[in-house]
């Protein structure tokens, strides 16, 4: 694929009805404060809002740790109002758990009639000791990708400015409940380790104190574009620089992260470490080097949010040579768009935030052999006879409790194992 | 279903790493052994053949193997050439013996007669090992190190379950002096440097040989899947070298935390296990730690009709076995998780994925896990 | 229990103990024990009412809320192997919200029309929607008056019934309300509708565990004269719906709001397996032990006896019952006088199935925390008695343990010589690991329970290769750390429940607790 993309190629959403890809601010808000450690989130909304998200959470890798209550909302709340409601759920919240930070989502019925949320937290304050913050998370009031930058915004109004730090980053854009989190993270601090740089903390996947101490940090990292209002925060309060990287699937955006994140440092990469690490993969990519030729050229689709999807379908398209007739972004962030604009070549046809009607129509009218994305594009993958690699969130039917990662110089080796896993386990009778 | 003798010897032979593997037989023979090894190290092929045809097999192949040891021999820049001989030559009495001795080469030649119908693979893979074993010379002893025996190359994880066991023991203070067989030339002549050997379910004629010849003491422990397979396997090799060492202090129970809802109720899932020494221990993980049913254990050696058999008649949910036990998960619509030899479409390149020891407890348990929740099953209505 | 039973299973039953299903039995296993339903939350209208509209082949959903409500809800929490996958919405904003969102929802039923060419659309209502008063039966008259839509168009809202599951049963009432009762016969009369008569439907969509399977039943009714009308829901399309009210009799599992409605308005009767408002007046615990030989013969003859067909009935039942028991008689050889240790409530395998098989219950085990924040302590003591009372009818006379710890529960099944304990896969590991076999009752009730003489046999066969399993096992599980008396649950999850369950009390239907928020 040589030419230039085609803005006639890139589908935004048509029609009203629409059978969404991503879910509503209220998602959004929960995953970014799920990843607080002893932060508890009350859904302060119908049964449904909260069983929802928690049923998010238990059924990924991570049923040890649900911090996520309901405020017990219930009908007859809808004409009287529940504050008082809440006000005992977040006592009960504290007493149980004991949590460094109460969260307060604030779900459609309650914010429509106008339950005083903020005032409830205001008058509590004196009374719990943890600190309490309250969103406004309207199932109507958007999608989720901007409830995780609100929320992450509103974490910055607690961090400090302290002694800076040099050679350690903040990871921005980090999700705890994304396919293979951990083992990611994992990888990443190994690829910075190598660089002699540490992390930080992540946002979020850290405890609310070393949030608040985020600021020593020499540099925030926004890890595919996750998260940037947050980083331009606290560019603006506390000075501090950022970079956007790639989320490092594969080996060029695993150099281009490091070069990233090293330039931000102004400092020079260790080329030593990345000439090892791709002798590492050039072995072990030499062991299936003739499936890889088998699968040359092999048309897939992906559908995901834009903070990976961009970054694997590039992965896909210039490594392994496969051909990404679709890349649906399923949910933005806020420079999605801006990579609309760029010479890029690796995909044919862009939709983002699609109706999942067009969005499957489109993708089998392209003929794809593979599709990756999450558990929801299931049916098309079992529809079209093709495999599904499930990537992007969110994944209910898959678990990952190890620590082998999909991304960076490790997660390539594995990433590419198990694509052609995925090719060669299925069978056909002919 | 076994491979026979042809096969053991093959895949013993070719686990020395830098050696080369001479098949004096027909070209399907030598195909054969070459598809299954190079699933997932495909420029790793180190094998010629004497290509017998159909006039070898009418005047004797004695003259196509002295052409292809000549051939070789130059070729191949290599200190170790293992001649393989296969049925045909040992139907028609190719002297395969003398032909080696008529011969001038620049490198170690051990030859021996593996035809197919004269044993079982595992046969062929003792026997191979004591041929080879003759290239062993004595050595000082290096404290608390152990030869691990009863690897092939082709294994599947072998290269990650190597790592892990290797990383455990380490851990613990032992030291691996070589693994056989997946290891150099000269790891293999240095094998009697080894304080103890321990055999993981095949290679005990080797080690007898080693008792005798270097005094070399061996023991026999299972193959270490799970958290207390693994402990056991770890905690009696340090007993024996008298090193005090308990692994349980390593157990880590926080990743199967995450996911112990789903561990739950998959307790009591009744499955399946076919393969070869390895099943045992991992039908042990399966029942003892994971809490599933077993319902039909055997091995490669038992009759593959009556296993399949007994497999349709049962209530077998998931089968653990080979690729080959393909073709009745597929009838039975059920999943198939690999982990035996051969296993030719399922790559494993990443070192760090195992299946054995501690991390090979979390590892396996995902994927078993995921192979039921993944599973690409029909849309119920 | 998180997950409820699935009955729209085709079970092929070839060879094997029904086992042509394959491997469904994990991947259903796998989401079974998510702590959800009413320990730790609730699902919430939308998805009973998607899973109404999923189990209708050519309905579709139209959600009429913002696309949060849309996304979230394809989980489907009775069944998370298997999401919703269309769940299309209106995808309301803040504007919508303001000024309302009826031209949206007029436009949204038109658009999915000519998308998914559906024969039925169901517009479920979301908060946003109930609160600002869109007024959906206006807007789906005004929008089918115009003449685009091709196809039945109904709305629920949870409000036109208060039974539970409420989404499940109001899109129920409101598919026989809004569709049945006045779509192709608005105004119809009884006597109208071309009658099947002496003919039943069943309903094989139950939740809660009191599963319906059909085959045998269908059998032994239509043996006795009594045709089949309809099965449902079995790859239902709307057509086989339009063909319920020429039944006579309406067959479900318990109690149901909307065949009270074909009552009403059709006159077709209605009977409940699990017999909740005829116990009210009798108190007879064995209404809610319909599975077994006896059991399912008093069904069956009840259904009869409605149709007028008790004199046939009886000679069906006796001849097949007769065969059954003397299959039984040898199936069950070796479990005679086993002693067997079951959780005590209504659900699960229920005395007279124990009582059938031969074996006798050594211990009730009744944990009864999760109910205590939503029923009374009389009605948790009912519900106990029911166990006691029929255990010692059928000549046991257990040992009850309320709410015991682990520990407890371990002396105590050593002390009785207990050879079995019926537990689900949460908790067997901690009874495996002290050398105590464990039966899961999960597969039979999914797979087998149902109403006919043959699932008792099924039961022993199964009870007794539970006595061949190993012993002794060394569960990874039981390495974790549970709390000591909801066994099923790791601390962190034991927190979350007794929070909710603090939170609930005193929601509609649950019991009330006074004084519970103050400022």
């Amino acid at each position: 694929m040589n030419e230039i993309f085609d803005p006639e190629e890139l589908k935004i959403r048509d029609g009203l009805v629409y059978d969404p890809t991503q879910d509503c601010k209220l998602v959004g808000a929960a995953r970014a404060l799920s990843g607080v450690k002893a932060a508890v989130t009350i859904v302060h909304g119908r049964p449904g809002c909260h069983c929802g998200i928690l049923l998010l959470r238990a059924l990924g890798s991570n049923q040890n740790d649900i911090r996520i209550v309901s405020s017990g909302f219930r009908a007859q709340d809808m004409v009287y109002g529940a504050e008082g409601r809440l006000a005992g759920t977040i006592r009960l919240c504290y007493n149980n758990f004991k949590p460094s930070l109460i969260a307060a989502l604030n779900c459609s019925a309650p914010v429509i009639m106008g339950d005083d949320v903020e005032g409830v937290v205001h008058a509590m304050k004196e009374e719990i000791p943890a600190e309490i913050i309250t969103l406004s998370t309207g199932g109507y009031e958007g999608p989720a990708w901007i409830g995780y930058e609100e929320a992450l915004a509103e974490l910055t109004r607690y961090m400090v400015l302290g002694e800076t730090e040099s050679g350690k980053v903040n990871l921005i854009g980090f999700k705890q409940d994304d396919v293979k989190a951990y083992a990611d993270l994992l990888e990443i601090e190994r690829m910075l380790s190598s660089q002699g740089i540490n992390i930080n903390s992540v946002l979020t996947n850290s405890s609310f104190e070393e949030l608040k101490n985020a600021p020593k940090a020499s540099l925030n990292v926004v890890l595919g574009g996750d998260g940037l209002e947050s980083a331009k925060i606290m560019h603006e309060k506390f000075g501090m620089p950022y970079v956007i990287t790639p989320y490092p699937f594969g080996l060029d955006n695993s150099i281009e992260f490091l070069e990233s994140v090293t330039k931000g440092l102004s400092r020079e990469v260790n080329e030593e470490f990345i000439a090892a690490e791709k002798d590492r993969i050039k072995e072990r990519i030499e062991r299936i080097f003739l499936f890889l030729q088998g699968i040359y050229d092999m048309s897939v689709a992906v559908v995901g949010d834009g903070g990976r999807a961009y970054d694997l379908a590039k992965f896909l398209s210039d490594e392994l040579c496969l051909n990404v007739k679709v890349l649906a972004i399923t949910s933005r962030n806020h420079i999605s768009l801006d990579k609309t604009k760029t010479n890029d070549d690796y995909f044919e046809t862009l939709l983002i935030e699609p109706d999942r009607f067009e969005m499957n129509k489109v993708i089998k009218s392209k003929g794809v052999e593979m599709i990756f994305g999450s558990s929801m594009e299931k049916k098309l993958a079992w529809e079209l006879g093709v495999p599904l690699f499930r990537i992007f969130y969110p994944v209910i039917d898959e678990v990952s409790i190890s620590d082998v990662p999909y991304a960076g110089f490790t997660g390539t080796t594995h990433l590419t194992e198990r694509i052609i896993n995925s090719v060669i386990n299925n069978y056909i009778e002919v | 279903m076994d491979g026979g003798k042809f096969f053991g010897a093959f895949r013993a032979c070719s686990g020395i790493k830098d050696a080369v593997t001479l098949t004096h037989v027909p070209v399907g023979c030598n195909w054969g052994a070459a598809m299954f090894k190079s699933t997932s190290n495909q420029p790793d092929i180190r094998q010629a053949c004497t290509v017998m045809h159909e006039r070898e097999i009418v005047f004797g192949g004695e003259e196509a193997l002295r052409e292809a040891l000549v051939r070789a021999d130059t070729l191949y820049n290599t200190p170790l050439l293992a001649v393989v001989a296969g049925d045909a030559p040992a139907i028609i009495g190719d002297d395969v013996e003398a032909v080696i001795d008529s011969v001038a080469l620049n490198k170690e030649v051990v030859w021996m007669d593996a035809a197919g119908f004269k044993g079982t693979m595992r046969e062929g893979y003792e026997d191979a090992l004591v041929h080879l074993a003759r290239l062993m010379e004595e050595r000082n002893v290096i404290k608390n190190s152990v030869n691990l025996i009863g690897f092939c190359p082709d294994d599947f994880k072998v290269d990650a379950d190597i790592k892990e066991i290797t990383r455990l023991l380490n851990h613990a203070g032992v030291k691996v002096n070589c693994v056989i067989s997946n290891c150099s030339f000269d790891e293999f002549v240095n094998a009697p440097a080894a304080e103890l050997n321990v055999v993981m379910g095949q290679g005990t004629e080797l080690v007898e040989h080693m008792k005798k010849d270097f005094g070399v003491p061996y023991l026999e422990v299972g193959y270490p899947y799970g958290l207390e397979g693994t402990k056991e396997f770890t905690n009696t090799i340090c007993e024996h070298l008298g090193i005090g060492y308990d692994a349980e202090q390593e157990f880590d129970l926080e990743h199967f935390k995450r996911i112990y809802l789903y561990l739950h109720e998959l307790y009591g899932t009744p499955v399946s296990v076919i393969g070869d020494f390895h099943a045992e221990p991992m039908t042990g993980f399966l029942d003892s730690e994971l809490g599933f049913d077993i319902e039909v254990l055997a091995s490669l050696e038992d009759d593959y009709f009556i296993f399949q058999q007994n497999v349709r008649d049962s209530n077998t949910t998931i089968l653990f076995g080979s690729s080959f036990e393909r073709n009745i998960t597929e009838e039975l619509k059920i999943p198939l998780v690999r982990f035996i030899y051969p296993v030719f479409d399922h790559v494993c390149v990443y070192e760090d994925a195992p299946y054995a020891g501690f991390r090979g407890a979390v590892y396996l348990t995902e994927t078993i896990l995921n192979a039921v929740m993944g599973f690409e099953t029909k849309e119920i209505k | 229990m998180m997950y409820e039973q699935e009955q729209k299973l085709e079970i092929e039953t070839t060879k094997g103990n029904g086992r042509a299903v394959g491997f469904l039995r994990p991947l259903i296993s796998a989401y079974s024990t998510l702590p959800l339903h009413g320990m730790t939350a609730i699902p919430g209208k939308i998805s009973g009412a998607l899973m109404v509209v999923d189990s209708i082949e050519d309905a579709v959903p139209l959600i009429h809320g913002p696309v949060g409500c849309a996304f979230q809800r394809k989980i489907n929490p009775f069944r998370p192997y298997l999401p919703f996958y269309e769940t299309p919405c209106t995808d309301m904003n803040d504007v919508d919200v303001v000024y309302g969102g009826e031209d949206k929802l007029s436009l949204g039923i038109k658009e999915t029309y000519e998308k998914y060419h559906p024969n039925l659309i169901v517009v479920i209502t979301t908060c946003p929607s109930d609160l600002i008063g869109d007024d959906f039966k206006a807007v789906i008259e005004e929008t089918k008056a115009k003449g685009d839509i091709g196809c039945d168009v109904v709305y629920t809202t949870g409000d036109f019934v208060k039974s539970k599951p409420v989404g499940y049963q109001d899109a129920l009432y409101a598919i026989t309300d809004q569709m049945l009762c006045n779509g192709k016969g608005i105004g119809m009369e009884k006597g109208e509708i071309e009658r099947n008569e002496g003919s039943v439907n069943i309903i094989t969509f139950p939740i809660h565990g009191a599963g319906l399977k059909t085959a045998e039943m269908a059998s032994v009714l239509s043996e006795i004269g009594i045709e089949i009308n309809k099965i449902c829901f079995d790859h239902t399309t709307v057509k086989d719906l339009y063909d319920l009210p020429k039944a006579d009799l309406t067959i479900t599992d318990y109690p149901m709001v909307w065949a009270k409605l074909m009552k009403e308005r059709f006159g077709v009767d209605h009977y409940e397996i699990l017999a909740f408002d005829r116990f009210k007046e009798t108190r007879d615990p064995e209404l809610f032990s319909p599975y077994g030989i006896e059991g399912s013969a008093r069904v069956l003859m009840e259904i009869a006896q409605r149709l007028g067909k008790e004199g046939e009935a009886e000679e069906v039942i006796e001849r097949r019952k007769k065969v059954a028991t003397e299959r039984l008689s040898k199936a069950k050889v070796g479990l005679d006088g086993k002693k067997v240790a079951i959780m005590g409530g209504i659900h699960g395998i229920g005395m007279t199935l124990l009582r059938d098989v031969g074996m006798m219950a050594s211990i009730i085990i009744y944990k009864t925390q999760v109910l205590e924040s939503r029923l009374t302590s009389e009605a948790i003591n009912e519900m106990l008695d029911i166990n006691v009372k029929l255990a010692r009818k059928y000549g046991s006379d257990p040992e009850v343990l309320v709410n015991p710890t682990i520990e407890e529960e371990i002396k105590a099944i050593k002390e009785t010589g207990t050879d079995l304990v019926i537990s689900m896969g949460a908790t067997a590991h901690k009874y495996n690991k002290e050398g105590i076999r464990t039966f899961n009752p999960m597969d039979f009730m999914l797979l087998h329970q149902r109403i006919g003489f043959e699932c008792p046999i099924e039961l022993a066969i199964l009870l007794k290769e539970a006595l061949k399993k190993p012993q002794r096992r060394n569960p990874l599980l039981s390495m974790l750390k549970y709390d000591p008396y909801r066994t099923n649950l790791i601390p962190e999850w034991a927190a979350l429940a007794d929070m909710f369950g603090t939170i609930r009390q005193g929601a509609v239907g649950d019991k009330v607790v006074a004084g519970m928020y103050g400022m």
